[in-house]
């Protein structure tokens, strides 16, 4: 599918900076206002705007099209402009050359989001987003290439897992022209030879070669590649939403996915971590965490939800992948020993796990849509510019009402997807009897979505701490 | 006097409300808080000599009936 003038424009090698611009820009405002304005959560941009319409954004985003919030990623912005003064000297270390820091980091988010109750406090959230660019100046400052998107950070990992399920891609056109390349620009940059070889556009910093590039896995949608190529062969092209989930192929800059345990674990975090976000926000979880804390005797938060965190991040995935694995070698007589057949079929939950993801955020982004209007009102009549008139604290959003049967249309879409992709994988395992690799890993999804649909409709409940009461 | 409520997440529908004068000095009034969870209240007065002041009251763990 080709849309007229799109080519065009991302072909424009400004386009990047253009989408960067007023994304820093808004992140310099959050900031200060995140540490000089208001401490009331909604009325301050930094919490609005992080946890009520970035996120919402991204996710939908993420729906329709592709990765296009790492393309505007303002930390590259800073990360480049530094880097005209300081060139980083080092390769990123051999050992940490895996997803199992990312994993860390965001399950780490994860829990800071509920130990620090991050979506009610400006100060933490503004000095969360100062950590971002020093750890992004600190990390891309050291180390060559893009290591802190493809190595540490836990948004950009969100996004490339979440991207699985976009129907655009960055992707060659024709591989053919691929076959009579001979300079691989795509990969190696666009140099100028001389007495120096100058690089005058850089290829791709994550290590992903187009011709044998599968996927949206690892890629930013940088358009590094796009402007390298000399054959104007790669492009944003249309594609079966999580089919690259389907099939296993050698990916460049990635491998098999089947063998890689990191990035099965990062998909395991991602489909259940969206459950866990989401139980933190429904009157349940509170009475689970008071009954916890009496069991541990523990006065404060943090040694409960650790317990909270590692069964339903390591427990429960352990449990049920496991089980599922020892059916599908019972039932499917699948000859892979346990881990490999559930690093196999983890990558099917992501579609589920997007699905939870997608009905949380997009609730709070819908509901709280127009809230940005009057916080950012507010914030420029705090700053001396009243051109906006008074806030209108009355500007909310689209009503429940409209917003819950949308909740439960993408759960749906996530559990069909999942299935799908957990049908493919096991007719690809099991020829002959694919319902019987598929019947285990499906029940896991069905369970997963009855936790998902029975978590929305509980009443929300939304405190600090459990120890409020 | 006018009040208003708002959740401490930020994106969640503020609640809005008036107080009257009861007795002198003493101001009553209502606020239909629809959800479980920690709320602050924002009391907006206006003085006589058209002064505005303002004053938070944390209301935490506010349960369902």
């Amino acid at each position: 599918m080709q849309v007229l003038g799109l080519r065009r424009l991302f072909h424009w090698r400004h386009l990047r900076t253009v989408l960067q611009v007023p994304l820093l820009i808004v992140s310099v405002a959050m900031i200060l206002d995140g540490l000089l304005g208001p401490s009331l959560a909604p009325k301050n941009l930094a919490t609005t705007l992080s946890w009520v319409h970035f996120r919402g954004a991204l996710v939908l985003v993420m729906l329709c099209a592709g990765n296009f919030f790492c393309l505007a990623c303002p930390f590259m912005l800073v990360r480049n402009a530094a880097r005209r003064f300081f060139r980083p000297r080092w390769n990123w270390p051999q050992k940490l050359r895996n997803k199992w820091l990312a994993v860390g980091l965001f399950a780490l988010i994860l829990f800071c989001y509920e130990e620090f109750s991050l979506w009610s406090s400006p100060r933490w959230t503004a000095w969360l987003i100062v950590a971002y660019f020093l750890a992004v100046l600190v990390v891309d400052g050291l180390f060559k290439h893009a290591s802190f998107c493809k190595f540490v950070c836990p948004i950009g990992q969100f996004n490339f897992v979440a991207s699985t399920i976009s129907p655009l891609e960055v992707k060659v056109r024709d591989l053919e022209v691929c076959d009579s390349c001979g300079t691989k620009d795509c990969i190696r940059g666009r140099r100028v030879l001389g007495p120096d070889v100058v690089v005058i556009q850089r290829g791709c910093e994550l290590a992903l070669f187009q011709p044998l590039k599968v996927g949206n896995m690892d890629c930013t949608f940088c358009l590094d590649c796009v402007h390298a190529c000399p054959h104007d062969n790669i492009g944003i092209l249309s594609r079966l939403p999580a089919s690259e989930l389907m099939v296993d192929p050698r990916r460049s800059g990635i491998g098999r996915f089947s063998q890689r345990t990191d990035l099965a674990a990062l998909a395991i975090v991602f489909s259940f971590g969206a459950l866990l976000n989401a139980f933190g926000m429904v009157s349940p979880v509170y009475a689970l965490e008071r009954w916890l804390a009496g069991i541990l005797h523990a006065n404060s938060e943090a040694p409960v939800l650790a317990v909270l965190f590692a069964l339903f991040l390591v427990v429960e995935p352990a449990v049920l992948l496991g089980l599922a694995a020892r059916l599908t070698q019972i039932w499917g007589g699948s000859q892979r020993a346990l881990v490999p057949l559930a690093v196999r079929y983890a990558y099917g939950l992501v579609p589920l796990g997007f699905g939870m993801w997608l009905a949380h955020y997009s609730f709070h982004f819908l509901t709280g849509l127009y809230t940005a209007v009057p916080v950012t009102q507010s914030a420029a009549a705090r700053w001396g510019w009243s051109v906006f008139g008074s806030p209108r604290w009355t500007w909310l959003g689209v009503p429940m009402r409209y917003v819950q049967p949308l909740e439960i249309g993408f759960l749906v879409l996530g559990l069909a997807g999942s299935l799908l992709v957990i049908h493919q994988l096991a007719e690809r395992d099991c020829a002959e009897r694919p319902m019987r690799a598929f019947a285990p890993w499906a029940t896991v999804a069905v369970v997963l979505w009855l936790a998902a649909m029975w978590m929305m409709f509980q009443p929300m409940d939304m405190r600090g701490t459990f120890l409020a009461g | 006097m006018d009040l208003e409520a708002d959740m401490s997440h930020a994106g969640m529908a503020p609640v809005f409300g008036e107080a009257q004068e009861v007795a002198p000095g003493q101001y009553a009034g209502s606020l239909d808080i629809a959800m479980p969870g920690d709320w602050v209240v924002l009391i907006h007065v206006t003085l006589p000599d058209g002064r505005t002041q303002e004053r938070e009251v944390s209301v935490a763990g506010v349960t369902a009936n």
